[in-house]
């Protein structure tokens, strides 16, 4: 299958006082069509800033894309002329953000921001662009709809808000939907609507999905396919299940055993595992390392690990890993 | 009511506790309703033990937690550490009550003064409260470096030159620093990277062991809160709707909200896939104008009319499983 969205050795830095950060340092991954994929990895790893640069949404000074490219119908979005990338953002790749409060516009009424887009993109009527603002509304389940079109965002409660954002997102059946953390700050009773949500839309229209968040449970629920990053760079990338059952990346295996599992606490009768530590902490991106990023957390580190960073190779069909070991673990 | 397990009497006793914040409205201020932000809450904890708050954002747990610092003044209700009421203490006697009780808060960078050395950070409550002094609480904070993880030389450091993790040590050294019987933990590890909460939240479990500490311990992740909790309570909209065992409430959990929040959390397993309908619907109502009879019925799949008009009450079995539904 042809991917929608691919990118390639993607690097992106920024200029700050304490030096250079590689935010993005050569990350590849691609989606397909009706796909989604997972992207995990700590705070600060480089999820967003890749997604980011997609869109080239970022600041500049002190960000620059510096190197790799991003493929997308035949064209490399980070080459293309700026109103050429303003066509393609919100309507062909559309990005549902962390906060939606700063992405939805405080002054505007919710009706007016769902039609901005489609009267500029497809060029509606704005009363056609009104009537479709409606229909997204009510598809994301939005309770009176007709009157919310008037309201103001901050008007509504943290999930609604959301949810006009997953609707502005798709008001343009983009081809690709990046969702940044879309529910990591709502509660996990409204979580689930707006997991159910961009699933369904996603069976209706077909959006390739870009899922990037911290939550092994989301990714579980709703990733076919995973993409672990660590400290700017992809670490490992299979499939959903491989992904669950092998992992192969010291980093994931770690990440897998650190978290509580809701799921074997209940099954257990006496009190819980204790929870695997991953000593340390992430190393800062503005310092020059030569060898492998995870090396001095890492419980399986040979001697070549803090020489020599590893590679990414496929240690079996679509299953990716940067590690010099042959993970002895599991 | 008081919900308690079976053992000597309760380190703290939390009876109908409620706690109104004003809402004031227009240019004379004048006081146009409240948020019952806690609304007759009873609790207890033991020593040793640990009980988990849970609920969702804005149903209250911060403010019960602040409510029994008293750094928020309740509206009524009784709030007893080893069976002194604190809501009715004096200020030196609300000193001493700070000592029992010390509170871990989710943001640990802003609860630090930058611009002082940790160590000086955790030696200054130990002297303020007449605990040691001199080249004796130096020593006692370097003991409580190691405890929580830290080295000795870090106590000359500041704040900003630590991670958020190593930051929540610090917020947990200057808890101890006065050997509390219960910390209250607000969300302190939310903030934190996935791979570094599993230190903060062994550590809390050390400390425990160790020390024979009780806990409150708040947060909105369940699978987090059943890692560390003897005992599990429920909070919806300034009520607790369920209090049991942590098995107990897994395996047989009894109230429609409680069954939804456990169904409700995405498991890490990708053969395991949620069913479609586990979701609630509707938004959660808002504190200042909570819905009448249950305040879940708004969400509540199995709503009867009465549920609309009468308010459940918290009924307790014979196995310490409380839970306030009409149907439960
Ligand atoms: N405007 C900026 N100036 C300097 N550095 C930046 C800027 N934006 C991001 N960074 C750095 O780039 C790195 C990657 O940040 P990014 O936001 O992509 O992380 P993330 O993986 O999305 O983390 P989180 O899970 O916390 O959202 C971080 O180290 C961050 O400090
Ligand atoms: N000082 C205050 N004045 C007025 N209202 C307040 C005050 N503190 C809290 N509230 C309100 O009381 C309610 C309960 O808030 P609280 O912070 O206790 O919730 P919480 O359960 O801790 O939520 P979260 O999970 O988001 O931390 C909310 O509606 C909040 O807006
Ligand atoms: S009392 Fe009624 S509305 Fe409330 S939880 Fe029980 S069944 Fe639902
Ligand atoms: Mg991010
Ligand atoms: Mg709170």
């Amino acid at each position: 299958m042809k991917p929608v969205l691919e990118l390639k050795n993607l690097q992106t830095q920024f200029e700050t006082r304490s030096g250079i950060v590689r935010a993005v340092d050569g990350v590849s991954y691609h989606v397909n069509h009706g796909e989604t994929l997972g992207v995990v990895g700590e705070s600060g790893c480089g999820k967003s800033v890749t997604s980011l640069s997609v869109l080239r949404l970022i600041p500049n000074p002190p960000g620059k894309i510096v190197g790799g490219s991003v493929m997308f119908e035949g064209e490399d979005l980070t080459q293309v002329p700026d109103h050429l990338i303003r066509n393609i953002r919100g309507k062909e790749i559309s990005m549902i953000f962390q906060e939606p409060m700063t992405s939805l516009n405080p002054m505007m009424t919710v009706g007016n921001q769902i039609s901005e887009p489609l009267i500029r993109h497809l060029g509606l009527s704005k009363k056609d662009a009104l009537d479709r603002a409606r229909e997204m509304l009510d598809l994301v389940q939005i309770p009176d709809s007709k009157s919310w079109l008037s309201g103001y965002p901050h008007q509504m409660s943290g999930g609604m808000r959301q949810r006009v954002m997953i609707a502005m997102a798709l008001a343009c059946d983009p081809k690709v939907l990046i969702a940044d953390e879309p529910t990591t700050a709502l509660d996990v009773t409204i979580q689930g609507q707006i997991l159910i949500l961009i699933k369904e839309l996603q069976e209706k229209l077909g959006t390739a999905v870009i899922m990037i968040t911290h939550d092994l449970g989301v990714v579980a629920e709703v990733a076919d396919r995973v993409v672990v990053m660590y400290a700017g760079r992809k670490v490992e990338e299979a499939d959903i299940h491989t992904l669950f059952e092998r992992p192969r990346h010291p980093y994931t295996v770690r990440l897998m055993t650190a978290i509580p599992r809701l799921d074997r606490i209940a099954a257990a009768n006496g009190a819980p595992e204790r929870l695997t530590e991953i000593p340390g902490t992430v190393p800062l991106l503005s310092e020059l390392r030569s060898g492998c990023a995870f090396f001095d957390r890492c419980a399986f580190a040979s001697e070549q690990c803090g020489k020599e960073a590893p590679v990414l190779e496929e240690k079996s069909r679509g299953h990716w890993a940067a590690c010099w070991n042959e993970a002895p673990f599991q | 009511m008081t919900v308690s397990s079976n053992s000597d009497a309760p380190l703290l006793q939390v009876n109908e506790l409620k706690t109104h914040f004003p809402i004031r409205k227009g240019v004379f201020s004048r006081i146009g309703g409240y948020v019952q932000a806690v609304d007759g809450v009873s609790l207890t904890i033991n020593q040793g033990e640990t009980l988990g708050l849970v609920g969702e954002s804005g149903s209250g747990k911060s403010t019960f937690g602040k409510s029994v610092m008293r750094l928020v003044e309740p509206t009524s209700g009784e709030v007893r550490i080893d069976g002194v009421d604190i809501t009715k203490s004096s200020r030196s006697e609300m000193f001493n009550h700070r000592r029992k009780v010390q509170m871990v808060f989710q943001d640990p960078y802003s609860s630090l003064n930058p611009r002082i050395p940790v160590g000086r950070i955790v030696a200054e409550a130990i002297r303020l409260h007449g605990i040691a002094s001199g080249r004796e609480a130096e020593d006692m904070v370097v003991d409580i470096f190691r405890r929580v993880g830290l080295q000795p030389s870090q106590t000359r450091n500041y704040a900003n030159e630590f991670s958020g993790g190593q930051r929540q040590r610090i917020g947990i050294a200057r808890a101890l620093a006065l050997s509390p019987k219960l910390i209250i933990a607000d969300e302190p590890v939310s903030a934190l990277d996935v791979s570094v909460q599993a230190q903060v939240i062994n550590l809390f479990s050390d400390l425990q062991k160790d020390l024979g500490l009780s806990y409150l311990f708040i947060a909105h992740d369940l699978a987090v809160v059943a890692q560390i909790s003897h005992r599990i309570a429920v909070m919806y909209l300034g009520r607790i709707v369920e209090v049991a065992e942590r098995h107990e409430l897994f395996k047989n959990p009894r109230h429609p909200y409680t069954k939804a929040l456990v169904a409700a959390i995405p498991t890490p397993n990708p053969k395991i896939k949620p069913s479609a309908d586990r979701a609630l619907k509707g938004d959660i109502p808002s504190p200042s104008n909570p819905p009448a009879g249950c305040r879940f019925h708004t969400r509540c799949p199995l709503a009867e009319p009465r549920c609309k008009q009468e308010v459940p009450q918290l009924k307790i079995s014979s196995s310490g499983h409380a839970v306030a539904c009409h149907l439960a």
